[in-house]
């Protein structure tokens, strides 16, 4: 077999108890991929890496790195990086012995405090080798998590939920870092989370789990543009899902009023209406989305309204320019992209 | 949680509550109380002490000190206010030091017509000979006859290879009966030959233990240990046939009796200086001489009566043969030469 | 209106200060440790039988040199195979569930408890020459002298200590290693170190508190050895303590045993102190993690081994004692227990074996009901203190572990004989006195629990609304039950087994179980042997049981805050 680099998972599945906690999952990320796996809690994620990780050992199914098969070679031995959900750092070790607890053999002491040092460089923490972890912030134990995982040049970095437990804006803001960071190591990296926006934006590829199993795979761009199932759609916070109907001529007849062309089986529908590309129209066009408006929300460029029609809530984003109702009144909307969604719920 | 710690709360209280309760019933009888400060050792018949208690209208409450030294000891540091108006148990091995501190009201008990002067103290009466019994050594009759060897007859006997190995003696310096043994060594070979003999029986794979309870309970064959000959008291095979279980009708062990190879320890009662209570304690001393008790300890406390008139339960006179002229030594000879004995010795043997 | 003044009012008593914890644990320190040993050091030195000639062998003889060098070395060795010995058990105790496991752990304690002669003789059932060791092994063929030889020597002390303590090290180890985050060490093992070097760099550091805490203990209790040498070394080995009591009571030389017992004192406190430092700087956030089967057939053979060689080490001893108490020369026979309830002698002062019982159980008991506060209270007090302060005065209060216990006896009778302390003819003084043994043991097992709670935790119950007490009630206590419960079991086994200090105070009125087990040593005669080891299972089921039911007091919400 030719060499491949990076990590590759060939059907891999976990049984505990008699239940399939990772079922039959396979996939494979590159050098310089990063590949999001996203899911709802309690989806098999954090399972997943820790098998690839060798913390747990598969029931069936191999994963293998570099080429080299993993099933016989233990945690240790793997030269994987991971960083876990809420860092576990030593907490008996300060900064620099989190970070160089890696740093085996071949380096020398002033190797090792060089490395140190260009780590913390590298992720914003110059100076601060010599703290206690107790003395970190959430933000700096993220990023010392992060040094530990790298320092010794990982064949396959892991990163689980690196940054669930930070505020917003801390997050948003190590994301960007953490991006320029891995795009500048070039180490195959697998990012779990269950939230769609870190996925999108640090995601080269992307997966989505379910139940154990993964239940779509590719660009997180093409997944977001087409999520095909209710759930994969659901989950990337596309709420607005209603009933529809097929006719034989194949025009899908939501039950909200709007209609568009799609082929298929005739018969009943899920659809999504994306929130963008509406406009205000009068109440009388037809096939118009006919509804109360309960509250708009500013936003700056948009202003996001929500609305209650005979199918439920619903959500739409139209330019801040544009001319309302007031709350409470009726309003009529134009929905011009819409899909019909597999239902998988 | 809470719910649990409350419970657990008021079980705490509940607890002091019954236990200062219990407390309570501290002197309240109301009648007089002579206390009797003895050591571990100390038994008596119950019918006997309720004579005494109904026949004195008081209650007699005994507290009990550890062994002889312990409770000298503790008698000493607590006389200023002593716990207890009379004493039992100072035997001729600690008696001096118990005397040199001035622990007792002398009292001259009309029964000591009946006691031997030989085991009276001293002149003053200032304490009361109440038993005796004879360190020396017991031998286990079946182990000896396994092993096909005759019993020693003479000290000297034991440095033989044929027993090597197979003696165990107490400690003088930590065991009342282990300093009685060796004082009746530097009485029988004297003060210059005693040591020799010592070092003959080191040589011989003396086996030397820190306690009496440790030596006939642990080293002893009797009880599953590796010597057959162990140095106890005179009365113990008596107290094996006595108590064995299931019951026999003779002893599985009994005395070696070379010459001169014993020592009498002796146990003295005292009154206590500073004690409310000096009438009652002296009827207590004369209680403790009369035929009834001087009967009744033998068998309670494994030693032989002081007075005359009592006599000993068969099982001593078949079982526990003993030796008619045990080694000399006076109180006083002890005290002022023990610890020159204990170092030589420690060094002859231990070191 | 009362409000500008209530809430500084609330801020205050969230503070609570430190010296308020301790206020209850110094006060009892003073009065019942410090002012009674000040008495009879006072008493011994400058008494009226006192001779400071006494004094001379000290500088004039190297012998006293040299006790104390054999004393400390025996108890560093013998700390140190225990302890080794402990890792293994405690890793088991802290990761798996197994049918019988609190059996089991309270079977393994109960050496705890036992006096030394008991254990003499335990091991001599055992081990001796006819015992049944040897008796089996005198069945194979060509075997013909009995080939295990048992006589006084350096390993039957080692031996011994060992048997007393793995128990107490493994269960305070245990206690600590369930707190131990796993994913910290499966990080260690993502970057890169092995089996053994995740043990060195990352297990061993974060436990660190709790083999101190374990580690002083059994170190203060070999220190303090008396029976164990006494007994199973035999006289060519002696330490400060049985130095002490032979000065005291056998050969009289009181102003010798109090410096003696002043040694011995500042050498335990030194070593609390310089410990309590030592085990100050350790962090980490404590999380209860939940035991679990073992999952493979190679966790549970692993598992399996150190259990039943830690059985074979602790319990069989325990099992041929009571074998022995059924055995006698006859076969077998209740008769050693059928004829403890019977006055066979009608003597005065006669112990029953429920009486006995009772006794013990009541003192230990409210010994332990009492040891728990105060434990725990100095656990926290010396926590708050500033390092250096709180190392001296947490040394301070676990003083009564190397305290010579016949002196503080002698200390009792001598001081509280007088209105209003006339404590003397109430069994307040035993239990005191159990007490004083048994608290010191809580504050320990606490306080290496203490230091790995995550301050926030705290911060975040304040929050939400709890005050001090709550925050104690519903955080720290979840947090450090099983602690405190390692503690209790201890404190209850040192009181079950107590008789250093109570040889001197005990009261005809209360006698106790180890007391009764005396008297019948104290005689020739098979029945009188055969009682003696059947009180001494007796006193081994009851202690047992104790454990078993100690173990079972759990707070439910363990963890769930």
């Amino acid at each position: 077999m030719a060499f491949e680099a990076g990590l590759r998972v060939d059907g891999v599945s976990f049984v505990a108890a008699g239940r399939a906690i990772v079922d039959d999952v396979s996939l494979a990320v590159a050098p310089g991929e990063t590949l999001a796996v996203v899911g709802p809690s309690g989806c098999g994620k954090t399972t997943l890496l820790r098998l690839i990780a060798g913390l747990e050992q598969p029931s069936a199914g191999s994963v293998v790195c570099d080429s080299e098969d993993l099933a016989r070679v233990p945690v240790h031995k793997r030269r994987f990086g991971m960083m876990f959900q809420d860092f576990a750092l030593f907490p008996h070790l300060d900064v620099e012995g989190n970070v160089s607890f890696g740093l085996r053999g071949g380096y020398s002491k002033d190797a090792k405090g060089r490395r140190v040092a260009e780590l913390l460089e590298l992720v914003g923490l110059a100076g601060f080798g010599k703290r206690t972890i107790e003395a970190l912030s959430g933000g700096e134990r993220q990023r010392v998590a992060l040094a530990r995982a790298i320092a010794p040049e990982p064949r396959l970095l892991m990163l689980d939920e690196p940054l669930g437990s930070l505020d917003r804006g801390l997050r948003e803001r190590l994301l960007v870092e953490l991006k320029a960071i891995l795009g500048r190591l070039q180490i195959p990296t697998i990012y779990v989370t269950h939230d769609q926006f870190e996925a999108f934006a640090i995601g080269t590829a992307m997966v989505v789990m379910r139940s154990g199993r993964i239940v779509r795979s590719g660009t997180p761009q093409a997944i977001f543009e087409r999520p095909e199932t209710t759930f994969v759609a659901r989950f990337l916070g596309l709420d607005n899902i209603v009933p529809g109907a097929r006719s034989a001529d194949g025009i899908v007849t939501t039950a909200v009023g709007p209609r568009f062309a799609s082929e298929g089986v005739p018969g009943p529908v899920q659809v999504l209406l994306r929130h963008e590309g509406v406009a205000v129209v009068p109440e009388t066009m037809e096939s118009a989305l006919n509804a109360r408006l309960v509250s708009r929300l500013f936003q700056g460029a948009e202003v996001r309204l929500q609305l209650a029609t005979a199918a439920g809530p619903l959500e739409f984003a139209l330019p801040s320019e544009t001319t309302l109702p007031a709350a409470g009144e009726r309003i009529a909307l134009a929905v011009t992209h819409m899909q019909v969604l597999a239902d998988d719920d | 949680m809470r719910l649990r710690l409350s419970i657990l709360l008021i079980l705490l209280v509940a607890f002091s509550l019954v236990a200062s309760a219990a407390c309570g019933d501290d002197d309240s009888s109301g009648s007089k109380t002579l206390t009797l400060v003895s050591h571990d050792s100390f038994a008596i018949s119950e019918d006997l002490l309720k004579q005494f208690e109904k026949d004195n209208g008081a209650t007699v409450k005994v507290l009990k000190k550890g062994d002889a030294g312990a409770m000298v000891t503790s008698l000493i540091f607590s006389k200023k206010n002593p716990e207890g108006d009379v004493t039992f148990g100072v035997d001729n091995t600690f008696l001096s030091r118990a005397l040199d501190a001035d622990l007792f009201v002398p009292y001259s008990s009309p029964l000591l017509t009946k006691v031997p002067n030989d085991l009276q103290a001293d002149g003053s009466n200032r304490v009361t000979p109440i038993d005796f019994g004879y360190v020396n050594f017991n031998y286990d009759i079946d182990a000896l006859k396994k092993a096909n060897l005759p019993v020693p007859q003479r000290l000297e006997d034991l440095t033989d290879t044929k027993y090597k190995g197979l003696v165990v003696v107490e400690n003088p310096a930590s065991s009342s009966p282990g300093l009685a043994f060796l004082t009746a060594t530097v009485d029988y070979f004297s003060k210059d030959g005693y040591l020799a003999w010592w070092k003959a029986m080191r040589a011989n794979g003396l086996v030397v233990v820190d306690s009496w309870e440790t030596a006939y309970n642990t080293n002893f064959t009797l009880k599953g240990g590796k010597q057959p000959i162990v140095l106890s008291y005179a009365t113990s095979p008596a107290f094996e046939q006595m108590f064995a279980e299931p019951a026999r009708d003779d002893a599985p062990t009994a005395n070696i009796l070379p010459p001169k190879g014993a020592f009498r320890q002796v146990e003295y009662a005292g009154i206590l200086r500073g004690t409310k209570n000096e009438a009652l304690a002296r009827k207590f001393i004369d209680f403790l001489l009369s035929k009834a008790v001087q009967e009744d300890i033998p068998g309670q406390m494994a030693v032989y009566p002081v007075n005359n008139e009592a006599a000993v339960p068969a099982a001593f006179d078949k079982f526990s043969k003993v030796e008619t002229a045990p080694a000399k030594v006076s109180a006083a000879e002890i005290a002022s030469n023990r610890d020159k004995w204990i170092a030589d010795w420690t060094n002859t043997v231990l070191r | 209106m009362p409000i500008g003044g209530s809430a500084p009012r609330q801020a205050r008593r969230m503070d609570l200060a430190p010296w308020a914890l301790l206020a209850l644990p110094l006060a009892f320190a003073l009065l019942f440790l410090v002012y009674p040993l000040q008495s009879i050091l006072r008493e011994s030195l400058v008494g009226e039988s006192a001779s400071l000639a006494d004094l001379r062998p000290l500088w004039s003889d190297s012998y006293y040199l040299e006790r104390l060098w054999f004393t400390t070395w025996q108890a560093i060795v013998s700390t140190g195979i225990t302890l080794a010995l402990a890792m293994p058990c405690a890793y088991v105790f802290a990761h798996y569930d197994f049918r019988g496991k609190s059996l089991v752990m309270a079977v393994v304690t109960i050496p705890f408890v036992l006096p030394t002669v008991v254990v003499a003789v335990a091991f001599s059932a055992l081990l001796g020459p006819s015992g049944i060791a040897n008796s089996a092994l005198l069945q194979l063929p060509g075997v013909e002298a009995a080939p295990i030889d048992l006589s006084n020597s350096i390993w039957l002390i080692l031996a011994a200590h060992v048997f007393y303590n793995v128990a107490l090290a493994s269960r305070i180890i245990a206690a600590s290693w369930t707190t131990i985050d796993p994913r910290i060490g499966e990080a260690a093992a993502i970057l890169g170190a092995g089996r053994f070097e995740r043990f060195v760099r990352v297990t061993l550091p974060q436990l660190r508190a709790a083999i101190l805490a374990a580690g002083s203990l059994v170190f203060l209790f070999c220190f303090t050895s008396f029976g164990v040498i006494l007994i199973l070394g035999g006289p060519h080995y002696s330490t400060i303590e049985t130095e002490i009591y032979r000065e005291l009571i056998f050969i009289f030389r009181p102003p010798l045993a109090a410096a003696l017992a002043m040694i011995q004192l500042a050498v335990t406190f030194g070593f609390l102190a310089v410990y309590s430092s030592l085990s100050r700087s350790s962090g980490g956030a404590a999380t209860a993690q939940r035991t679990r089967v073992p999952r493979s057939s190679r966790e549970a053979a692993l598992a399996a081994t150190v259990i039943v060689l830690l059985l074979v080490f602790t319990a069989a001893p325990l099992l041929a004692l009571a074998e022995r108490s059924v055995h006698s020369s006859g076969g077998y026979t209740l008769e050693f227990y059928r004829s403890l309830g019977e006055n066979v002698r009608r003597q005065a002062l006669f112990i029953t074996p429920f009486r006995a019982i009772w006794n013990s159980l009541t003192f230990a008991g409210i010994a332990t009901l009492l040891a728990l506060p105060l434990g725990t209270l100095t656990a926290y007090g010396a926590q708050k203190l500033r390092p250096r302060l709180g190392s001296l005065v947490e040394a301070f209060l676990l003083l009564p572990l190397g305290v010579s216990a016949v002196t503080l006896g002698l200390g009792f009778i001598i001081t509280f004989d007088e209105a209003p302390l006339n404590l003397r003819e109430t069994r307040w003084l035993l239990i005191v006195a159990h007490t004083l043994a048994a608290y010191p043991f809580v504050a320990r097992a606490v306080s290496a629990q203490l230091r790995s709670i995550d301050p926030r935790l705290r911060e975040a119950a304040r929050v939400l609304g709890e005050g001090a007490t709550g925050v104690f009630l519903r955080v720290d206590l979840p947090l450090i039950w099983r602690s405190v419960v390692v503690g209790a079991v201890f404190a209850f086994a040192t009181s079950m087994g107590e008789f250093g200090a109570t040889l001197l105070i005990a009261r005809p009125e209360w006698p106790t179980l180890p007391v009764a087990i005396f008297r019948y040593l104290g005689q020739p005669g098979e029945l009188n042997y055969g009682q003696a080891l059947a009180m001494s299972t007796i006193l081994m089921a009851v202690t047992g049981a104790g454990f078993v039911i100690i173990d079972r007091l759990r707070v439910r919400q363990l963890g769930t805050f």
